[in-house]
This record gives C-alpha cells, sequence and structure tokens, in this order.
C-alpha cells in the first residue's frame, strides 16, 4: 500500500512539473524549451559575459527558482545538509562535459523529453545515446568507480551558491550590468515572476521526488527499479498532450525548434551527458537540486556547467538548428576519452582486490 | 490483511560501497539485494542494501573485514 502510495506521488510530481513547462512555454520560453537547464545555464553565463555568443544571454530566472526552490523545501523539512569535498575538480570537469554533450545535441535531458514529447525524433535518437551513457556507467560503477565520500562542512558553506545565484538575478533585476539578447532564444522569455515561481515550484518538487533523468535510467538498468521513470513519464505525458492541443507537436526529424538532424552526434552528444551524469551522481538538474540542498560539490558541479556554457560558445563547440561543429564533434570526442579516464582511474581499490 | 515485517536496511556513504557490500554478500552467501534508498530515510538518490534481521551481525563483520562504510542501519518496517 505504502509502495501504491509513494508511486502516486512521483507520478503527481512529474504532472505538477509537466504543467510548469506547459505554462513556461505558454508564456514565451523558446519552443520545445520551456525549461532546459544546460541552455538556461549556458544563457545565464551569456548574461554574465563568460560568453559573447549575443542571442543566448540571458538571466534565467528558472535556474535561481530552481536552486532556492530546492533550498527552501530542504530548509523546511530539515534536509539541508552543508557537504562536499568528495573529488570537487573532477566534479568540475564532469560539469563541463555535460554542458558540452548537451549543447552539441542541443538540450540537457529534461529538454530531450520535451522535445521529444513535441515530436522530435532527434530526440528519440538521442535518448538512445543517453540510455547507453547511463548503461555505460553503470558499468564503471559495477567496476567500484566512485568519487569517494563527501564530508560536512560548515553550515555557511552551502548556502554560498544559493547566494551567489541571487546575486546575480537581484544585479539582472537593478542594473544594467548584465547582458541580455535582443534576438535570438534568448531574447525569448516569460516574465520574470512566472519564470521564477515555475523554477521555484519545479525545484521543489523535484527536491521531494529526488527527480533525476539520469537516476531514473540508472536505477532501471542497475537494479531493475523503474519507479523514478513514473515521473518522466508522467511529465512527457503532460507535454505530449499540451503540444498536441496547442498545435505544436511535429512528428519528425526535419523543421524542428533550435535542433539538427546529425543523428551521430545526437547519440554521442547524449552519450557524454549520460555517461558523465552517473559519474557525477546526477544530470543537471539534479546538480541544481543537490546544490540547493547544501552540497558544495553540486555547486561545484553547476560551476563546471557554466564553465562549459561558456566553452561551448567561446570556442564554437555549440550546435545550431543548422548542424553541429567540428570543433564540438572534436570536443564530443575528448569529452569520451576523458569520461573513460575518469571512470577507469578512479576505482575502489578494495573492490579490484 | 498484510503483516508487517521487519528488515535490514543498510545505507552507505558512496554507490562504490553498497556495491561491494552486494559483492561480498554474495560471495558469502548472505541474501539480501540492492534497492534505492527509501525516500524517508534519505534526500539523495542513493542505494541501500536490503536484507533480513538476522543477517544484521554477519553483515557487520563482513563490512568490518573488507573496510565498506555505512552511514546507517535501519530496522525497516513495512
Amino acid at each position: 500500500m505504502r509502495y501504491l502510495k509513494e508511486k502516486k506521488y512521483l507520478i503527481l510530481a512529474g504532472i505538477i512539473c509537466g504543467i510548469v513547462a506547459m505554462l513556461l512555454a505558454i508564456f514565451d520560453n523558446p519552443k520545445n524549451m520551456a525549461i532546459c537547464v544546460a541552455c538556461f545555464i549556458r544563457d545565464t553565463a551569456g548574461a554574465l559575459g563568460l560568453h559573447r555568443a549575443a542571442a543566448v544571454q540571458y538571466v534565467r530566472p528558472e535556474i535561481i527558482g530552481i536552486v532556492l526552490g530546492a533550498l527552501i523545501i530542504a530548509l523546511c523539512t530539515k534536509e539541508y545538509k552543508s557537504i562536499g569535498g568528495s573529488s570537487p575538480m573532477i566534479r568540475f570537469l564532469l560539469g563541463i562535459m555535460m554542458i558540452i554533450g548537451a549543447l552539441v545535441f542541443l538540450g540537457c535531458p529534461l529538454r530531450m523529453i520535451l522535445r521529444m514529447s513535441a515530436g522530435d525524433l532527434n530526440a528519440w535518437v538521442g535518448l538512445v545515446g543517453f540510455v547507453l551513457g547511463v548503461g555505460t556507467g553503470v558499468i564503471a560503477l559495477r567496476m567500484g568507480y566512485t568519487l569517494g565520500k563527501n564530508h560536512e562542512t560548515n553550515l555557511t558553506s552551502g548556502f554560498v551558491a544559493p547566494f551567489l545565484l541571487v546575486v546575480i538575478f537581484i544585479l539582472a533585476l537593478t542594473t544594467n550590468l548584465l547582458f541580455q539578447s535582443e534576438s535570438g532564444p534568448g531574447s525569448m522569455h516569460a516574465p520574470v515572476l512566472i519564470s521564477l515561481t515555475g523554477g521555484l515550484v519545479f525545484g521543489a518538487v523535484a527536491q521531494r521526488s529526488r527527480m533525476c533523468f539520469g537516476g531514473a535510467f540508472r536505477d532501471s538498468i542497475m537494479i531493475k527499479n523503474f519507479d523514478k521513470l513514473l515521473i518522466i513519464g508522467a511529465l512527457f505525458i503532460v507535454m505530449l498532450i499540451y503540444n498536441i492541443a496547442s498545435g505544436d507537436f511535429n512528428f519528425g526529424f526535419k523543421d524542428q525548434p533550435i535542433a539538427h538532424t546529425e543523428w551521430l552526434w545526437n547519440i554521442l552528444g547524449m552519450y557524454v551527458v549520460g555517461f558523465a551524469a552517473v559519474l557525477a551522481g546526477g544530470c543537471p538538474l539534479r546538480q541544481l537540486i543537490l546544490t540547493g540542498q547544501g552540497s558544495s560539490d553540486a555547486a561545484v558541479t553547476v560551476l563546471g556547467m557554466f564553465a562549459g556554457g561558456a566553452l561551448a560558445h567561446n570556442l564554437n563547440l555549440a550546435s545550431s538548428a543548422t548542424g553541429t561543429t567540428l570543433n564540438g564533434r572534436v570536443a564530443v570526442l575528448i569529452c569520451l576519452a576523458l569520461l573513460f579516464i575518469i571512470a577507469y582511474l578512479n576505482r575502489r581499490q578494495e573492490a579490484n582486490a | 490483511m498484510h503483516n508487517k515485517t521487519v528488515k535490514l536496511l543498510i545505507t552507505c556513504p558512496t554507490t562504490s560501497d553498497v556495491i561491494a557490500l552486494e559483492k561480498y554478500c554474495h560471495q558469502y552467501n548472505v541474501p539480501g539485494r540492492i534497492i534505492p534508498t527509501p525516500r524517508k530515510y534519505s534526500s539523495g538518490c542513493g542505494y541501500a542494501w536490503y536484507t533480513d534481521l538476522e543477517y544484521k551481525e554477519i553483515i557487520l563483520q563482513l563490512m568490518n573485514k573488507h573496510q565498506i562504510d555505512y552511514d546507517d542501519i535501519y530496522e525497516h518496517i513495512e
């Protein structure tokens, strides 16, 4: 009975997150990108001047909202815990790679699901890569991969990342110091209050339900537990209904909003994201949630994601609707090599004996 | 009518600890399996080792012998 009740909560969590995504889409966030962690971190990095791609610069209140939503709910439920110290620089690297993989595909796992629900078959191809990447991560876990245990840190340490995000948000609201796109995806956004509220709700629900795209597939592959897929399934169905009802459903490979059709790089890009997500202990969304819960390790991963977003545009790695770039393809291959090296070098000694 | 049973649940600081525990439990013929740590015990999305209460002492010895860390041991009612 308790088990069924838990499943109902997971489905409800997915429905709520789906409704948030739907409302953000209705209120003018880019199509098929209602709420994308990779894209929105990249936009926020651009607003800070970390990259100069004029079309993708905007402080996305959703990112701040997700972290604060998780923080508030964790404080209310006494689950906030300031922790850190588990191989931070490797996590930084994994954060960079997650975003590079995501921006070659054009979306984090959350946006992949949103694109899938809009009939974008390129995203379904990306899903194949994501699942294969998670599967490879599971093999690494089975072979003893670990970044070591974390430790409790000073209480204030866990508040630093949420505080910095709030400062960025205040600067965006009250000054002209930050960049803001006048055209392109960065110029398309819901009103600030709706974006922030959406992020807060999304973050709180994701914290309570332990929503994680990497974790959902990891559990399915590693221990045949499919519970967390219920959240993703419910979110997918809500957005599928919305897309069909709004006329945004476009079944096929071509003419999809902010997407390309290069299937190999869609697979490999999401393979990098899935593999890195397992090695880092969570997908890009989960890293934001853990940051809100007080994890400095996750916060370092998020910093890596900001660096990855900046690098992706400064070094011309990010794809566009016209396709991938040579630099992006090379970067994905380098990420693949690095991921295998990280997985191999960070094995539990005792497990290999 | 569902009879409540008490199970043993061991949470570890890392996934590799749980996997190592699984490996040695299988090696020593101690039954059990890996499950996602129930929500009431953790806000994380890690794993726990789930077995019968009677194996508590054997598992503690086993963890000690093979230097496997654990966070908590619960008597899990279901």
